[in-house]
């Protein structure tokens, strides 16, 4: 509580030796000072003293690339394949491949969510449609609708990380003329473009997917595809009540361990 | 045959809001965990709890799949809840910000026993009171 207080945005409580670790940002040292205070007056509010508190540099980031090893080349559906860009897998020729570097982003495909998604697109992508993909992520499922024919891809997220990332895949596919990556909160940023999309793809999460429903129809086209992902199975039922209740119809539902993919279509 | 396991991990995260910051980068890019995949995963089954923070323990298997279990929400966020106050106090020795009932301790203490080390509610109790304590709450009859 002491840690959170300060400003941590979460702790990690070891067994051996028993013992608690915060991490606080760079700009908030000053309260190291102040955690170690509170820490000390333990003992006289009658709580087990912290025995020692050790305070240590860590290397920004070095972290993050720790779990790359883990992320192989993979095949999707029938045809697309990610890649990651370290790695030495020769694709077949007929394969889609997506070169992916995820960066600090979501989306690689691993994830149950994102699996199911790529074969969603791969069933529902028609040459020349025009798509969006809120919360693009990595940008994965934009380059795959491009990749699959999608005339046009307007990929939205709202973390700038996440967008430069996209960006930064987008180009490596060769698909930055058919891709737009921008950076807008929500649904905002596609309602400010005029013509409606033949689908659009969602892959966040069943809050979001519910609070935002009424929001979809008007940016697709009549009979559109509004491909939804990230719910787990105990959610499900409220994200196709929210769908349904503003004129979707459930076409398709998928399942992969405890997560659903649905598509739903405008009616 | 169950999947061996490689480490445990235990968090303190916000729900819904868990991202790859510290501590969850450092924790599980070390297990080699993706850890997109697992803050994805947290922030949808902890959605309808946000504003709690929620103990969470990771199961990492040794072909880095993992599983994970989430705990009731820290001692700490009940208090400040049934205390009624925004936080706990930055000087509790000398500052009280609030004040709980006996029946509210009690309460507290009965929702976070599967998670304490505690053998009955009265220690249990004893523990959360010590939180409250540390935290500038008083415990009031």
């Amino acid at each position: 509580m002491v840690l959170l207080d300060a400003g941590c945005s979460g702790v990690e409580l070891r067994d051996t030796p028993p013992s608690i670790v915060a991490y606080l940002p760079d700009f908030a040292t000053e309260q190291v000072e102040h955690i170690q205070q509170r820490l000390s007056d333990f003992e006289a509010l009658g709580l087990p003293p912290v025995q020692k508190v050790v305070v240590q540099q860590v290397a920004d980031q070095e972290w993050h690339t720790l779990w790359r090893r883990h992320f192989r080349s993979r095949k999707y559906g029938k045809s697309l394949r990610v890649q990651p860009t370290w790695s030495q897998h020769r694709p077949k020729p007929e394969e889609r491949v997506i070169h992916l570097d995820p960066g600090l982003a979501f989306g690689t495909g691993g994830h149950p969510t994102t699996a199911l998604c790529l074969a969603l697109c791969e069933a529902y992508v028609k040459p020349d449609m025009r798509a969006a993909d809120m919360g693009t992520g990595t940008g994965i499922l934009s380059i795959a609708c491009a990749l699959l024919g999608a005339r046009e891809v307007v990929a939205v997220d709202n973390d700038e990380l996440s967008v430069k990332i996209a960006q930064a895949n987008v180009e490596r596919n060769g698909v930055g003329e058919r891709v737009r990556v921008l950076l807008g909160e929500g649904w905002t940023v596609l309602e400010e473009h005029e013509e409606a999309f033949a689908l659009i793809l969602c892959n966040i999460i069943s809050t979001f997917l519910i609070e935002t429903a009424p929001r979809v129809p008007p940016l697709l086209k009549s009979n559109g595809y509004y491909i939804v992902s990230g719910t787990i199975g105990r959610n499900w039922h409220g994200v196709r009540t929210a769908l349904e209740a503003v004129g979707f119809e459930l076409i398709e539902r998928r399942k992969r361990r405890t997560w659903v993919a649905a598509v739903f279509q405008k009616r | 045959m169950a999947k061996e396991i490689m480490t445990n991990i235990k968090l303190n995260l916000p729900a819904g809001k868990a991202t790859p910051a510290p501590p969850v980068g450092p924790a599980l890019g070390q297990a080699g965990v993706n850890i997109m995949e697992f803050v994805k995963k947290f922030n949808e089954a902890t959605a309808s709890q946000i504003g709690d923070t929620l103990p969470v323990e990771i199961t990492v298997y040794k072909d880095r799949s993992f599983s994970f279990v989430v705990k009731q929400p820290l001692a700490s966020d009940l208090i400040r809840k049934a205390a009624g106050v925004e936080s706990g106090s930055s000087n509790p020795l000398r500052n009280k910000v609030g004040k709980i009932t006996k029946e509210q301790l009690r309460q507290i203490a009965e929702r976070k026993m599967p998670d304490l080390n505690a053998n009955d509610i009265e220690a249990a109790m004893k523990i959360i009171a010590g939180t409250a304590r540390s935290m500038g709450v008083e415990i009031v009859d």
